[in-house]
């Protein structure tokens, strides 16, 4: 190797070093990672929800040419990601998830192999030795009587088998570290997933009430689904592709089902935060009125902001909110929150320790 | 202070953390600073020739955990023989290089002493005064299982041009802060 080779090779080594880091957000409906590429951001996002075909040499072949993704286990085939919700709506099925209302779904144990493929095959390999991954956990719920030890344990135990430091981030929190730098961390962060809402208000970086909530927006689809015989994974493609909540005159029936969820929905969390806020004894006495973060899916539908402001209106917080925002990024805010922690714990690591993978 | 079912139910999570483990709880003890629990774990997998499954492991282990819930330490106390009896160890050895997170001596008299309560068959509470009765509790069993895939990396893939770096400096500083 020439000397202007491995000058190169140096320089290119040490821009790696300086992009140590990642964050992940395990989502009940979609996984996201983010990490740095040359400075900037890069996200990848994967449905982990999956569909059992019938097995067999001619459905591989047809799956393998179609570029559709399965895992076989157990004399099962099991098509994974947007292809298992396509084919779950084509054959008027339900989807299997392997998370429910947050957390590992005790009903899917049979399923952790391949949750930990899902979430391995996402993040990749580690660039370095014990490379550091923060990954989100929702805070305890307080309308269900579940704990998220187990879930935030075997999340753990994945990463660990893959080479990482796994580090938690509570979800609302991530959203703060995303999106309220200027704030200096100071303020709420909702993040209104697929299987929970999770709130954190943050003081200064410091999470000082946080919650959670198991209505979502899997409740809103099995609730429109019932209501309307049909199926929720049908139901959240409608609320995914084409829900439009401004304008109501245009909607078909599954769209007016679901517009009336929205409203339901939205006034159940803000008055569980209001609920919380004023009993909550660890409640800050805050003189600046607070910035209020929204992300998350079940927030993409246009118009969802619109509707959330009004009804925030009707509500009185025992502190004042000053301005209400969606996050930059609604879908990746959590993950890209959980970045920031890594690369600011790999960054308080002595350079030169961390070895190259 | 936490309830026996409490600290059964964080050591379910504790053994689940080995997908191949399933386990019995056969006996929890309470003693000054928490519980004192014995599991009995199976290594049960399917033999890849034939339809039934080979039991690779039936170890009993002592699990310590104390009142705030954290698991002190656990240690491979015994065995379940061919006969059905539970063969204690006597050693002191291999127990105190097993130990997590405990001194190593201690490890090794809890678990002489512990090794000397084994109780003869499951579902057989202690006899120690205080035991609690715990018939076989069933930990469910995650498998490690065999799969085929056609795919290396998942995901779709979004580049962007945000930066975190002011987010990052922001946070180092406010650490920074807090440490002093």
């Amino acid at each position: 190797m020439s000397d202007k080779e491995k000058r190169k090779t140096k320089r290119t080594k040490a821009t790696v070093k300086k992009e140590f880091g990642k964050g992940l957000d395990v989502g009940t409906a979609f996984i996201y990672c983010a990490e740095r590429e040359k400075g900037n951001i890069v996200f990848r996002s994967q449905r982990d929800a999956f569909f059992d075909i019938e097995p067999g040499d001619y459905t591989k072949k047809m799956l393998n040419k179609t570029g559709v993704k399965y895992i076989e286990k157990d004399e099962s085939l099991y098509v994974i990601g947007d292809e298992a919700m396509e084919m779950a709506n084509i054959f008027h099925r339900e989807l299997r998830r392997p998370l429910r209302k947050g957390v590992i779904s005790p009903s899917e144990k049979e399923s952790l192999p391949m949750i930990e493929l899902i979430i391995q095959s996402v993040i990749g390999r580690p660039k370095c030795k014990e490379e550091i991954i923060y990954y989100s956990v929702p805070a305890a719920p307080l309308d269900a009587d579940y704990n998220i030890i187990y879930h935030e344990n075997i999340v753990k135990r994945f990463l660990e088998k893959a080479g990482y430091t796994p580090k938690p981030i509570n979800e609302g929190m991530g959203i703060i570290f995303s999106e309220l730098a200027d704030e200096e961390f100071t303020g709420i962060g909702i993040s209104f997933g697929a299987g929970m809402v999770n709130m954190c208000l943050s003081y200064i970086s410091v999470p000082v009430v946080t919650f959670s909530l198991t209505k979502s927006g899997d409740w809103i689809d099995e609730q429109v689904g019932i209501a309307l015989g049909e199926t929720a994974s049908r139901v959240c493609e409608v609320k995914e592709k084409s829900l439009d909540l401004t304008d109501v005159k245009i909607q078909s029936r599954i769209e007016t089902a679901l517009t009336i969820y929205y409203d339901n929905l939205i006034d159940y969390v803000l008055k569980s935060i209001k609920q919380e806020f004023d009993n909550n004894p660890k409640m800050p006495r805050l003189t600046k009125p607070v910035t209020l973060v929204i992300s998350g899916g079940t927030t993409m539908p246009k118009g969802f902001l619109v509707k959330f402001n009004k009804a925030l209106s009707q509500v009185k917080f025992p502190m004042e909110i000053g301005k209400v925002k969606m996050a930059s990024s609604p879908l990746y805010a959590v993950a890209k929150g959980a970045l920031v922690a890594a690369i600011t714990d790999e960054e308080r690591l002595e350079g030169g320790t961390r070895a190259l993978v | 202070m936490s309830t026996a079912e409490e600290a059964i139910r964080e050591i379910k999570s504790f053994f689940r953390f080995d997908l191949r483990k399933k386990g019995t709880i056969i006996q929890v003890t309470p003693y000054p600073g928490g519980w004192r629990v014995l599991v009995e774990a199976t290594d049960t997998r399917r033999d890849p020739n034939k339809s039934y499954y080979i039991i690779h492991e039936r170890n009993i282990y002592q699990v310590d955990i104390d009142r705030q819930l954290n698991i002190e330490g656990y240690w491979r106390v015994g065995r379940r023989r061919k006969d059905g009896e539970i063969e204690e160890f006597s050693y002191g050895k291999s127990i105190a290089k097993e130990a997590k997170g405990i001194d190593k001596n201690m490890a090794k008299e809890i678990a002489q002493e512990i090794a000397k309560n084994i109780p003869r068959g499951i579902g057989i509470g202690g006899r120690e005064k205080g035991g609690i009765e715990i018939a076989q509790t069933f930990i469910d069993p995650t498998e490690k299982a065999q799969m085929n895939y056609n795919f290396d990396r998942l995901g779709e893939v979004k580049k962007t041009e945000q930066k975190v770096d002011k987010a990052v400096e922001r946070l180092k500083a406010f650490r920074k802060t807090k440490k002093k």
